[in-house]
């Protein structure tokens, strides 16, 4: 179905737009997509979300920091323990991309009936065979190692 | 939506529009003081977002968990950096160091009673 692969392709478009938009990179946009939509983490938990390692999550946090997008609040009495937090800039950033899908969402909404039910499923089965192949990509070795 | 200026009218359905804006931030605010409260157990100050409806604004306020509770006892109550008031939909209720608590009316206020989250202590 080409209409699929290219609504697919319009929504790689507007993710690349509003990174360059807001200067950031993809695991990037993953970290604060996050933070939006399911509230503060730890690194760690950031970390496996993304598929990076901590000690790499230690230096996109420190990016994101730099440029007000998210805050570490440290607990006061065990500094090793770290919560991250969007900020306003951070959710500003988000809504920016937020309007577009809250659009698509209503447009998937207005569907009616077995229309709507058919709609769900395929979009509902897509994500987790798309998720499924990104897991099965992140764990196969790249051909150039 | 465009920032208003001084001199600018405003129908209710811009007022609406604003009072909307600034909910999503109530409901972020929110979200960031129930994890930074579960986080910390206790926390003496908070790092909250501004719930002001200018566009453009991406102020961070600092305050402690007395004042949050007490901008959050009332639905039509927000909490504004310093002079981030669009005097069409609100009222100055407070004018504390580092932040205002402001109070929203008319159509605003019907949009804020709306979106509110569970409130602490006394109804508006």
């Amino acid at each position: 179905m080409h209409e699929l692969r290219r609504m697919l392709h319009a929504l790689e478009v507007l993710s690349s737009a509003w990174r360059t938009k807001h200067g950031i990179s993809a695991n990037e946009q993953l970290v604060i997509g996050m933070l939006a939509t399911t509230g503060s983490h730890t690194p760690k938990d950031l970390s496996v979300f993304v598929g990076v390692t901590t000690g790499g999550m230690s230096t996109l946090l420190d990016r994101l920091e730099a440029r007000g997008y998210v805050q570490r609040n440290i607990k006061s009495d065990d500094r090793r323990r770290v919560l991250v937090t969007l900020t306003k800039s951070g959710l500003q950033a988000n809504m920016d991309r937020e309007q577009a899908h809250a659009t698509l969402e209503q447009m998937v909404e207005e569907y009616a009936g077995p229309e709507s039910y058919a709609m769900k499923r395929l979009l509902t089965e897509g994500e987790a065979m798309v998720l499924d192949c990104a897991q099965q990509m992140s764990a196969a070795p790249s051909l150039t190692s | 939506m465009r920032q208003l200026t001084a001199g600018d009218s405003m129908d209710d359905r811009n007022a609406e529009r604003m009072a909307l804006n600034e909910a999503v931030f109530r409901a972020a605010n929110e979200q960031l003081h129930g994890d930074l409260e579960a986080f910390t157990g206790s926390q003496s100050s908070y790092s909250m977002m501004c719930e002001c409806a200018l566009i453009e604004c991406e102020q961070m306020v600092e305050m402690d968990e007395a004042a949050y509770t007490r901008v959050r006892s009332k639905r039509v109550w927000f909490l504004v950096w310093p002079e981030h008031v669009v005097p069409e939909i609100e009222d100055i209720v407070e004018r504390s160091e580092g932040f205002w608590i402001v109070e929203k009316v008319g159509a605003a206020a019907s949009v804020a009673r709306s979106t509110a989250p569970e409130e602490r202590g006394e109804r508006a």
